[in-house]
């Protein structure tokens, strides 16, 4: 009896996303984030692993509560993303991970931008540049990316690295096609060859101790030299005072 | 009766807000909160509304008076001004308006705008600029002062190209801020100084600088003069 009065309301509990045909219907204002998650995996037909220091938040939903199909991962995404997780689907394992240790596992990877999904999922995406310096790139870029999100740039093969929610990976392709124009390179050129012609020429003129410093050689010989003549000296001196004279 | 009475004040303070024939009517909204003018708003326009668990500050109260019709977009304007006071942001999409902290944006990619397309609200947006004349250093460094508080600007290496991440209103204000700043004349004084700094040889140099330190300790020790000794006690 116990047994199945427990399932009874786990199953109520678990029961905050009704399907309405292809779509999902919410049906309660507050949903909590390991209910999204279980349903999100029944939807995908995958199995579901939560990490043990799991904080169970939960989001209010009002207006329309319908969910179409093709919105399912990103809302599902964005919710996790905005509390800090994300998801790793490997094979049928739906994996939730906190974002602090995404850096740890391996995701997914892309080329084409054109498969890179439209979700806030942690992904990395590889591209390359043509008339911008892939540092130009991932130097700035720094400041629009996700909070463990990651930008890392070849200098000499023009390729950038980029790992972050998928949706933000779609913003950088997008800035990276605004810049990377042979009017940014040709400015470039233009603005590099200014700065060189008005770099300023300052004239360092170098004290003899600063040189001598810098060439020991020359120390010695100049020092030689100078013992030389005072030894020349004293001995010129001294035979003059034996010898008698002056 | 008192409680009827109540139920029907409350119910017609609750129901002013009506969407009909693409326009919000007139309404007034007082002694409720925030999350209540946002949840009608979006139960009228049949808007999915999503509050994540970072929105804080939906509970204070609002007082609105709209005296005429309003289209939903400028209904989605003045909601994103009062959750921008808020220190809220709307983050919106096709039928979803997602309330999230303002200080959150900055991890989530907002949408990039062309020049005349900006939302006339406080969402946030991300703009490509390119100036005439290549200053993109100095007048990006210059518009930090006139950024909201989650703005962000980044200029690049081309000495053209600046990208701006701010809410949409004060974008158009920057825009027009950097036109001023964008002058001919700016990179003519620039190459100017440049170039008579670079006349300068290195014993004129360290001669500035040795007289610049000078200075600096003169003015050290008359400050510590100015300065009352502090009392032992």
């Amino acid at each position: 009896m116990k047994v199945i009065l427990l399932s009874l309301i786990a199953v109520c509990a678990f029961a905050q996303i009704k399907k309405s045909g292809n779509d999902w219907e919410i049906e309660k204002n507050k949903v909590d984030l390991k209910s999204l998650a279980r349903s999100y995996a029944i939807e995908k037909d995958l199995n579901l692993t939560i990490p043990h220091d799991f904080k169970n938040s939960s989001i209010e939903i009002y207006g329309s509560k319908i969910i179409k199909k093709d919105e399912i991962d990103k809302f599902v995404s964005k919710v996790f993303f905005e509390q800090g997780y994300t998801f790793i689907i490997r094979d049928s394992l739906l994996q939730v991970v906190n974002m602090r240790d995404v850096r740890y596992q391996s995701v997914k990877m892309y080329k084409d931008i054109k498969k890179v999904p439209r979700t806030y999922n942690i992904v990395q995406y590889t591209t390359n540049t043509t008339h911008i310096p892939s540092r130009d790139i991932s130097m700035n870029l720094r400041p629009f990316m996700g909070r463990y999100g990651r930008i890392i740039d070849e200098s000499n093969g023009q390729s950038i690295v980029v790992q972050d929610s998928a949706l933000n990976i779609h913003r950088v392709h997008q800035i990276i096609k605004l810049l990377d124009t042979p009017l940014y390179q040709k400015r470039l050129e233009r603005l590099r060859a200014m700065n060189k012609k008005l770099d300023p020429e300052l004239v360092y003129e170098e004290s003899l101790t600063e040189v001598l410093s810098d060439q020991h050689v020359l120390f010695i010989i100049l020092f030689s030299l100078l013992s030389l003549v005072i030894g020349f000296g004293i001995r010129g001196y001294l035979m003059k005072r034996i010898e008698g004279g002056w | 009766m008192k409680w009827i009475l109540l139920t029907l004040i409350s119910t017609s303070v609750f129901a002013q807000i009506k969407y009909s024939q693409g326009k919000f009517a007139p309404f007034t909204f007082k002694d409720q909160n925030f999350k209540s003018l946002l949840i009608k708003s979006a139960q009228e326009l049949n808007i999915r509304l999503v509050i994540g668990d970072s929105a804080k500050g939906l509970d204070e109260k609002v007082f609105l008076k709209v005296n005429n019709p309003m289209t939903k977009l400028e209904m989605l304007e003045l909601l994103s001004v009062l959750a921008s006071e808020r220190g809220l942001t709307l983050n919106t999409d096709e039928n979803e308006w997602w309330v999230m902290h303002s200080r959150d944006m900055r991890y989530f990619p907002n949408k990039i705008v062309k020049k005349g397309e900006f939302p006339k609200s406080d969402e946030f947006i991300l703009y490509y600029h390119q100036l005439k004349n290549p200053l993109s250093h100095d007048v990006s460094r210059n518009m930090r002062p006139f950024l909201s508080r989650y703005g962000r600007v980044i200029s690049f290496g081309d000495g053209h190209s600046i990208i701006l991440s701010d809410q949409a209103n004060n974008v158009d204000r920057l825009i027009k801020i950097m036109d001023v700043m964008d002058k001919e004349v700016a990179v003519k004084n620039k190459v100017r100084h440049a170039r008579e700094k670079s006349k300068l040889k290195m014993s004129d140099y360290q001669e500035l600088k040795r007289k610049y330190e000078e200075a600096m300790v003169e003015n050290k020790i008359l400050r510590e003069k100015a300065a009352p000794a502090e009392e032992v006690r």
